[in-house]
């Protein structure tokens, strides 16, 4: 064990010995006393007996480095006695300046600039997805005009992985949906004796919103992340520059699948919510003495083939931003597995918001 | 090597002891019947064909997955049949360097090579910042103490790998292909650092590397496997092997002869 002793007579110089090992597991006590003995005694002469230092390893070194290279006035120098030879040729002599002072940080920055930034990035951010979005259109198009430009295997594959495996899921949120829409309408329309009508209201509220809206919601969490994560990963690993430079088009090789994957699954999860979620609605009325044959033919009268096909356009617009901007957000990772993290929740947020926006943007229309 | 003899004296047993050891993955067995010592003080290199499973001895020498028969023992005792917590504790005393760095990804430079120290010590904060600028300078990544691992190329990542395994003091170190990647200045830079911590601290090295000059100037033993007879061929002094081993194949490594073509052993006979 090293030990310190503090020479109290004031007019002597002041000496401590550094003794034994000197390692990670025991240097933090002495190191931190020598810092403080050293600093207590800015202007006295310090001899530091080192010949019963028997082994350092790295922080031993840099502790004897530490003690070496402060300055200090003349006449209040420290000197370092007897360190036998292997280790002093193991401490460094000079001190250029970046081994001191702290870590670097990040200047701090102040809050309009902060917001400044911060709107400048959504408006750079915002048109890159513009601009994305036009390329995948573009694509899109080409390879409905286009024969082989397709991957149609690897559309397969991810259809699978988006579609049939997500199948449970949709179908439990979906029935839920009707449940609770049902019966939250159904007392409302008790009072008013209008029971009858919560049909209606399942219905319309199934087919046109909440069947497409839940199933994009589940669709951006599920495959917008993983989208972008695995095509994040793709170009944290240089995958992506070495598509480029095979001379393919990662639009082409990566996103279009993943679109027309999207594009062709989210729909069809989307009837799968429907149905279930009417058959949810059909069940919570039955304990408003609605029986499922009255709720049928209701049913009929009160939607139609357009009020089920805007839901399903819905659900394929919403499908496309879902997948182009989990596919954006991959190819635009910085570097590290860090970034893809933030790549993946971004997806997930970013989707969500465009999938609102975008519903809002249908009610406006089709209303008009 | 006087210091270096001085620290075998007080660990009498070997600083790493690979029993017999039988390894591969699944039922696939890369490595049959290998047995080799480390002493203490001692630069032992692992070579051998690229697959061969070299990276693949490395971890199962530091217990990352277990052995399918055979023991390794670490300073006496076995990583293989330790229980966690001893496992652990004998980990720690092992420094490694993985063939990929394997930095963490959300630190920077000088923090994953503080991480060690932060974890495992009580030293204060500015302390552990010199001591982890020190090990930086010595694999002379100084400059690159901020960057983040995404932006080093790949000799910098091992270099700012073998720095954080120096970070904790072990006097073990198992370095993977470290000099892969870099340049020949460097290279000779990191093999002198190497032969340093040997002379004057009684350091143990395992380095897998390929680099013959790096090889004929750090290396005491060469230990050499080889992927089709799936066992050890060679140990042994590397100006040894290269002039007097009696098998081709080592000489063939040591000499860097390409393999005979197909056609010129026909047209000969
Ligand atoms: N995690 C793993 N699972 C299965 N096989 C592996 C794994 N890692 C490596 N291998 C296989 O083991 C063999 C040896 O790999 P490795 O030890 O990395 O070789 P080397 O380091 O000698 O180049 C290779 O054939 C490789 O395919
Ligand atoms: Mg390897």
């Amino acid at each position: 064990m090293a030990a310190m002793s503090d020479d109290s007579i004031k007019t002597e110089d002041l000496s401590f010995a550094l003794e034994g090992r000197l390692t990670a597991s025991n240097i933090g006590p002495i190191w931190a006393e020598a810092a403080q003995t050293l600093e207590r005694n800015p202007d006295r002469r310090v001899v530091v007996d080192a010949s019963r230092l028997d082994y350092v390893d790295n922080t031993g070194i840099a502790l004897l480095f530490d003690l070496k290279r402060r300055r200090r006035p003349k006449g209040a120098e420290i000197e370092i006695q007897g360190l036998a030879p292997n280790l002093a040729t193991l401490v460094p002599d000079d001190d250029p300046e970046d081994l001191s002072g702290a870590a670097p940080q990040a200047p701090s920055v102040g809050l309009f600039e902060q917001i400044g930034r911060a709107t400048e990035q959504q408006i750079t951010y915002t048109q890159r997805m513009l601009a994305f979005l036009g390329d995948c259109g573009a694509a899109f198009l080409l390879a409905t005009r286009r024969r082989g430009v397709v991957r149609w295997s690897e559309t397969l594959s991810v259809a699978t992985e988006a579609g049939a495996n997500a199948v449970p899921i949709v179908l439990l949120i979906g029935f839920l949906m009707g449940v609770i829409i049902a019966f939250e309408i159904g007392l409302v329309a008790r009072q008013f004796g209008a029971v009858i009508f919560v049909v209606d209201g399942v219905g319309v509220a199934m087919l046109r919103e909440l069947g497409p809206l839940m199933t994009a919601i589940v669709f951006a969490g599920r495959t917008g992340a993983a989208f972008a994560a695995q095509i994040g990963t793709q170009k944290v690993n240089e995958e992506i520059n070495a598509i480029l430079t095979f001379g393919l088009d990662p639009i082409h090789f990566l996103v279009l699948p993943r679109l027309l994957a999207a594009v062709l699954v989210v729909p069809l999860l989307t009837v799968f919510a429907d149905v279930v979620g009417l058959f949810g609605g059909a069940l919570v009325l039955v304990s408003f003495d609605i029986g499922f044959v009255q709720f049928y033919n209701h049913l009929l009268g009160a939607v139609g083939m357009n009020d089920l096909l805007v839901g399903l356009l819905k659900a394929a617009v919403f499908g496309f931003a879902i997948a182009a901007i989990g596919c954006e957000r991959g190819l635009s990772t910085g570097a590290g597995a860090t970034s893809v993290g933030l790549s993946a929740t971004s997806a997930v947020v970013t989707s969500i918001v465009w999938v609102v926006v975008l519903d809002g943007l249908f009610t406006v229309l089709l209303s008009g | 090597m006087a210091p270096a003899e001085a620290a075998t004296a007080v660990h009498a047993e070997p600083a790493i002891s690979v029993r017999n050891l039988r390894m591969g993955y699944g039922t696939k067995v890369l490595l049959d019947k290998a047995s080799f010592d480390v002493q203490r003080g001692e630069i032992v290199v692992i070579l051998g064909g690229s697959g061969c499973g070299k990276s693949s001895l490395m971890k199962n020498i530091i217990g990352l997955y277990p052995p399918m028969a055979g023991d390794v023992l670490i300073a006496g005792d076995s990583i293989v049949s330790a229980r966690p917590a001893d496992k652990a504790r004998i980990q720690r005393k092992l420094g490694i360097m993985y063939q990929s760095g394997a930095l963490f990804g959300s630190l920077t430079v000088l923090e994953n090579v503080r991480f060690p120290l932060d974890e495992f010590t009580d030293i204060g904060p500015s302390q552990k910042d010199l001591v982890a600028r020190l090990l930086l300078r010595t694999v002379e990544m100084g400059y690159a103490e901020s960057l983040m691992p995404g932006e080093l190329s790949g000799g910098m990542l091992k270099r700012a790998g073998i720095a954080r395994a120096m970070a904790l003091g072990c006097d073990i170190l198992l370095l993977d292909e470290p000099s892969a990647g870099l340049d020949p200045i460097t290279a000779a830079n990191l093999d002198r650092t190497i032969l340093r911590l040997r002379e004057n601290l009684g350091f143990t090295f395992v380095v897998v590397t390929h680099e013959l000059s790096s090889i004929f100037t750090i290396a005491d033993r060469a230990v050499m496997l080889d992927p089709v007879s799936r066992r050890i061929i060679a140990q042994g002094k590397p100006s040894e092997l290269r002039d007097q081993s009696k098998d081709p194949r080592v000489r063939q490594f040591f000499n860097r002869e390409p393999d005979a073509l197909p056609d010129a052993g026909t047209k000969r006979t």
